[in-house]
């Protein structure tokens, strides 16, 4: 497991890097019990994983297929960063908080 | 389009269209056409009676395969004898004066097209009953009369003691057909085959083998005959299976005298015959029934004797005179026992007929405590039934005496131990008869009237379209037995019948009956000639010593009038027992069991369920997408592991 | 189908990108424009690419291709099923008080699924979906004027299937991080040739898992479920109406296109998992539904159990079974349109058992067309529903898969009895109040109703079976030709 650390950067580190960005972010949603505009910011970190992923994955296979995706990507994280803040306007408009908790009118 | 389809089937058209489209036929039209069926039937049996029984042409008309599987042939046919189209005969015209009295008698009724259409259906499943060809057959017809029997005797299904008598006719029913089909099936186990014909030719085959069952050994005759006889007992109300028949009475009135008196009931009597040649290779079955009918003729007789209903008077004396046909049966003289049959569904009918007049007359009271002094209010009523109480009385020379005469020479003339026994009883049934009978007479034409005043001012004469089947049938009462005497049980009597009742090999009864000595035949003559004698005694020159000796015998009558408590008896024993077990597999197995653990338990459980994942929808976005993660985790999960697995 | 254009079936999505690009502009640059007026333009541009599309059924599954969009029988047979709907949409909503985003978010969303089901590679296949997915965020949360649970219901929404696609694009990342390519032809062959040699590569079904997970979401199977019944319950009527079928064919026939190319050599695993997760559905949208008193939220655990069985007709990877998967969502999607279309009759809004208890007597014909519907649902024979089912059924018994048939058939009786519970409280209980139900009035719904009502009734008739054949011919066509030839299937996944 140490060999990680005393590699040169190489595939396997990015690789790490990305898969524990992407837990922190998906952690984020999930353990997040306050803020929503936290949950979007986690949102953004786990695309953000994925396109470390596509980038290193790209160059390692020599093509740039996933470099090209990874840009799509980031402008769908654009996007997504902008829809998700009109809603959050609009649901603090309307609710004058953005407390995870208090979106609950919706079950069973 | 043969004249035996057009005898059998005519009604079933008649039922199909009354019943389908009686209502908006109309009363009128559902009548016209009824009768006009019935009447076809009519005129079709009576042109086959003489072409079969008098000209002897016996011909069976195949309409078509029913079942065929395997071994078992089983078809639709019509089998047209002697037996048989007396049968018909009997059924035809009795029903015929029925239907036009019941124009009558229904008119004010809400419903008189039902009823029409049932009587059509009834005639019908008769029809079918005794023209069968096989066993099957005939118990098509048989559950048909009996369905017909239970939606007549619930015809008037808005009175409660119309439906419970409906249902117990209905039930008791069950247990004799029990006893006809296992009998249908042991005849097909031992014989291979229910075809009448194919029967009477296999009955050598059996002989010498015995029936091992619970420790008893039976030949396979006697086990079979029995068998069928439990069918009979129920059918013609023997004893045991004798309690439905006065409950029936509920019924309006043509339908006792159709159904409950001249042919349903008559049916036991008209199976027993058919299968003659195998009840004369079963001495054992032969003492049962002349003991069952000796028992019923004597039991009937003496509770008729102290009920006040007019009409089950009547129908306790239809049980005892089916008894005299049951008895002529268990000594082997089938043609007294089809004699008194024809003979009694004359009289009988009228019998009935007259007290559903009377019943008319007094707006639906039939308590003869309510009645009396009728003779000038209704008199053409009270001359039919005159002759009717003749005929059951015996009276020379109405129809009665003749074929009671033959039964009892015949009981007489028997080889059996029970000989004299069986002679001494059905002469003094014949002596009780002779009582009770005149009893109703008096108690109902008689003395003063007892019904309150209203309903003596409202007292009438029947309309013409009542009195007319009964000046019919009074005609019947006085003649079928000097007409039929020769022919049925005389000196034609071999070429009348064909063959079709077995005639003892060693012993002719019927022959030796004509041989008895003199007082023989003239005493049940003088013992109901008694009986009258004592019952204008008792009812109308002394009234009083009547009363001391009915409190004299206080615990005897009080035992009598209660028909014995042979229903009390059933129903301690069987109803109430049947009832809580049926309460104890209602309430305590199927719901307490089987729907807790089955749909209830089905429910609750998913409901139970259902409100615990409704639940789980906590309506919390962290608790949502930690499912959302937890399952792609384990989708995760699952791809490796399956990876690493297989 | 006829077509009167000569047009090219790959030019089906860029006709709609450009009118699309023009009905923005003249919203844009025209004050007076409204949704009706867009959307009643869009119906013409809706229809040439109908025509467009159909062109390819005249062409006899001629392929068309474009970079990274394949333009063949399925896509094509999809992309008129899906304008179809959305001219149906159009039609039932043109004279709502909607504002004219509505309509360019529809249209939007239409445009991503017609990408989605003709993707060829899953940058492509991911793009649409974001594009349909984005556009339906907004289209929900545009109608929190009316409805704010809506917002919520958006939000919700918005952050999980952000999630769900951001696993999705980590398996995606998986997948190529192991073949380096993105294109569903060079994976499939890919994958192909290597499953003839070797064993199981661990990041490749990963990756298909993950991205599986995202299809998942978006049919609302459990346990990615969670947020149909929010949505359902808290957008208005006309806009679950869309969520419910839409969406729902799109990723159908985008998911039998990765199951049928790419992810065939790996069904024998991820079959089993479907079937599993199929199973779950079917029960859980069964039994959940029980204790609904909201009739929207009851058709979306209705959804959750109905996508049980597409899922599980899917998994078991023959012609028929993916056939029968396509004729059952499509006809699952015209009930539902046509059933929320009716229901838009008595309340845009959320509606109780109470409100609608007595419908019969405000408006018989709703209240038997509804209950057509729902009989349909519940799998009565001779309404369509029993028909697609029982060929689910078949396909899915041929594969002696009984396990997950039974627990189909068992959630189908479960899911009997809250059927026929509305089709009861709508025809035989009383009115809860004294006026009775109040109607609505809506020109278009009930000639929606009754069209779609007919369809169902008659499916069985036509076009039942020519519908079904059809679909499993394309399977069959579509399907790898090895489809019987055991090594292909089992080689990955075998320990060598």
């Amino acid at each position: 497991m140490m060999d990680v650390f005393l590699q040169p950067v190489g595939i396997v580190h990015y690789f790490l890097l990305s898969t524990l960005l992407f837990v922190i972010g998906a952690m984020g949603i999930f353990l997040n019990r306050r803020h929503v505009l936290s949950m979007l910011m986690a949102l953004e970190l786990i695309l953000l994983a994925v396109n470390i992923n596509f980038v290193a994955f790209s160059v390692a296979h020599g093509n740039v297929e996933g470099q090209i995706f990874s840009f799509f990507i980031l402008t769908v994280a654009a996007a997504e960063a902008a829809i998700g803040l009109a809603i959050l306007v609009i649901f603090f408009r309307r609710y004058q908080t953005v407390d995870v908790a208090a979106m609950d009118t919706l079950k069973g | 389009m043969t004249m035996a389809e057009i005898s059998v089937f005519s009604t079933l058209f008649g039922f199909l269209l009354a019943g389908l489209w009686g209502r908006s036929l109309g009363v009128g039209l559902t009548n016209f056409i009824t009768i006009t069926a019935m009447a076809i039937s009519t005129a079709a049996s009576a042109w086959l009676f003489y072409d079969v029984a008098v000209l002897g042409h016996p011909q069976t008309h195949m309409l078509g395969t029913w079942i065929q599987t395997g071994g078992l042939d089983i078809a639709w046919a019509l089998r047209l004898d002697a037996l048989s189209t007396v049968m018909m005969l009997v059924i035809t015209s009795v029903a015929l004066m029925v239907h036009v009295y019941a124009v009558g008698y229904m008119h004010h009724d809400a419903s008189p097209q039902r009823f029409m259409a049932y009587l059509n259906l009834f005639v019908f499943c008769m029809m079918m009953l005794v023209t069968a060809d096989n066993l099957v057959q005939l118990f098509f017809g048989w559950e048909g009369v009996g369905l017909a029997s239970y939606l007549l005797i619930g015809f008037w299904h808005e009175k409660p003691s119309a439906n419970a008598a409906a249902m117990k006719a209905f039930v008791v029913n069950r247990v004799g057909d029990l006893g006809l089909a296992l009998g249908i099936f042991a005849v097909y186990l031992h014989f291979g085959t229910v075809q009448f014909d194919a029967l009477f030719a296999a009955l050598p085959s059996v002989a010498g083998q015995v029936v091992s069952f619970a420790g008893y050994t039976l030949p396979v005759y006697d086990f079979v005959a029995l068998l069928l006889f439990v069918g009979a007992v129920g059918k013609s109300a023997q004893l045991g299976l004798h309690v439905w028949l006065p409950d029936a009475m509920e019924g309006p009135t043509p339908v006792s005298a159709l159904i409950h008196a001249a042919t349903m009931v008559t049916a036991g009597v008209f199976l027993m015959c058919r299968v003659s040649p195998l009840l004369e290779l079963a001495p054992l079955a032969q003492q049962v029934i002349l003991l069952v009918g000796m028992a019923t003729a004597l039991f009937a007789a003496t509770v008729g004797m102290t009920q006040f209903d007019i009409k089950r008077v009547i129908a306790y004396s239809t049980c005892s005179q089916l008894g005299y046909m049951m008895m002529a049966v268990g000594v082997g003289a089938y043609p007294a026992a089809m004699f008194h049959l024809f003979t009694h569904a004359f009289f009988k009918a009228l019998l009935f007929l007259g007290a559903g007049s009377v019943i008319h007359a007094l707006s639906h009271e039939q308590d003869m405590r309510m009645m009396g002094g009728l003779r000038t209010v209704i008199p053409w009523t009270y001359r039919m039934m005159l002759v009717g109480t003749l005929a059951l009385s015996g009276i020379f020379p109405f129809a009665g005496y003749y074929s009671k005469d033959i039964v009892l020479e015949s009981l007489f003339a028997s080889q059996g131990s029970l000989a004299y026994l069986s002679y001494g009883v059905g002469a003094f049934v014949a002596f009780l008869t002779a009582f009770y009978s005149w009893r109703v007479i008096f108690l109902t034409f008689h003395g003063k009237p007892r019904a309150d005043e209203r309903v003596m001012a409202h007292a009438h004469e029947s309309p013409a379209v009542m009195i007319f089947p009964l000046l019919i049938l009074s005609l019947g009462a006085i003649g079928a037995g000097y007409v039929g005497y020769e022919a049925f049980v005389g000196h034609d009597r071999e070429a009348f019948w064909q063959g079709t009742l077995a005639v003892s090999q060693t012993h002719d009864v019927i022959e030796a009956a004509h041989h008895v000595p003199a007082w023989v035949k003239w005493f049940p003559l003088e013992v109901a000639a008694l009986g009258i004698a004592l019952s204008w005694f008792f009812y109308r020159y002394n009234p009083a010593l009547r009363r001391r000796l009915v409190d004299g015998l206080g615990a005897v009558y009080r035992f009598v009038y209660n028909k014995w408590y042979v229903d009390e008896l059933y129903n301690f024993l069987f109803v109430r027992p049947a009832r809580a077990l049926g309460r104890f597999f209602s309430s305590g197995v199927d719901a307490g069991v089987i729907d807790a653990f089955g749909p209830h338990g089905a429910v609750a459980l998913s409901q139970g369920i259902g409100a615990r994942l409704s639940r789980f929808q906590t309506g919390q976005l962290p608790f949502y997408g930690a499912v959302l993660f937890a399952g792609a985790s384990l989708v995760m999960l699952y791809v490796i592991v399956r990876g690493a697995w297989v | 189908m006829l077509s009167f254009l000569p047009l090219s079936p790959a030019l089906s999505p860029v006709i709609l990108a450009t009118s699309l690009l023009f009905f923005v502009v003249y919203g844009a640059f025209r004050s007076r424009a409204s949704y009706g007026s867009v959307a009643f333009l869009a119906l013409f541009a809706l229809l040439i690419v109908m025509d467009a599309a159909g062109l390819q059924f005249a062409l006899n599954f001629g392929t068309d291709r474009l970079p990274s969009l394949v333009f063949d029988g399925l896509s094509s047979a999809a992309t008129v099923v899906l304008c179809g709907m959305m001219l149906a949409f159009f039609v039932l909503t043109l004279g709502l008080a909607w504002p004219l985003e509505a309509a360019l978010l529809v249209l939007f969303a239409l445009l991503g699924m017609l990408l989605m089901v003709s993707a060829d590679s899953l940058m492509m296949f991911y793009m649409g979906l974001e594009m349909q997915s984005l556009a339906l965020y907004v289209f929900i949360a545009l109608q929190g004027r009316q409805q704010p649970a809506a917002i919520e219901a958006a939000l919700k929404y918005f952050i999980l299937g952000a999630l769900a696609s951001g696993l999705m694009l980590l398996g995606m990342s998986f997948l190529y991080g192991q073949w380096g390519v993105l294109g569903y032809g060079p994976l499939q062959a890919l994958l192909v040739q290597h499953a003839a040699v070797s064993p199981a590569l661990l990041w490749t079904t990963l990756g298909a898992g993950l991205i599986l997970v995202g299809f998942l979401f978006k049919l609302s199977l459990v346990p990615f479920h969670m947020w149909t019944p929010d949505v359902y319950q808290a957008a208005p009527t006309p806009v679950v109406a869309f969520l419910s079928s839409l969406p729902k064919v799109a990723a159908t026939v985008a998911l039998v296109r990765l199951l049928a190319g790419p992810f065939y050599p790996l069904m024998p695993d991820l079959g089993d998992m479907l079937r599993i997760i199929g199973a779950l559905s079917m029960l859980w949208g069964a039994l959940a539904g029980l204790q609904q008193t909201s009739l929207r939220r009851l058709m979306a655990y209705s959804t959750i159990a109905q996508m049980g069985f597409v899922v599980m007709a899917l998994s078991v990877a023959t012609p028929e079974g993916m056939g029968s998967a396509l004729v059952y969502v499509v006809v699952y999607a015209v009930t539902s349109l046509g059933l929320f279309a009716l229901l838009m009759r008595v309340s845009d809004n959320d509606l109780s058992f109470n409100d609608v208890a007595g419908l019969v007597k405000a408006s018989p014909v709703t209240a038997y067309l509804l209950a057509v519907f729902l009989l349909s649902l519940a799998g009565m024979p001779f309404f369509a529903g029993f028909f697609t089912k029982l060929s689910v059924f078949q396909s899915v018994l041929a594969g002696q898969h009984y396990a997950v048939v039974f627990a189909a058939a068992l959630s189908s009786v479960v899911a009997m009895y809250y059927y026929l519970r509305v089709i009861k409280v709508m025809i035989f209980d009383d009115p809860a109040t004294d006026q009775g139900v109040v109607m609505a009035n809506h020109g278009a719904s009930l000639p929606l109703g009754v069209a779609a009502a007919l369809f169902v009734s008659v499916f069985f008739i036509i076009p039942g079976p020519e519908m079904t054949a059809f679909a499993q011919k394309m399977m069959a066509d579509l399907l790898p030709q090895a489809t019987a030839s055991a090594p292909v299937m089992t080689l990955p996944f075998e320990k060598e």
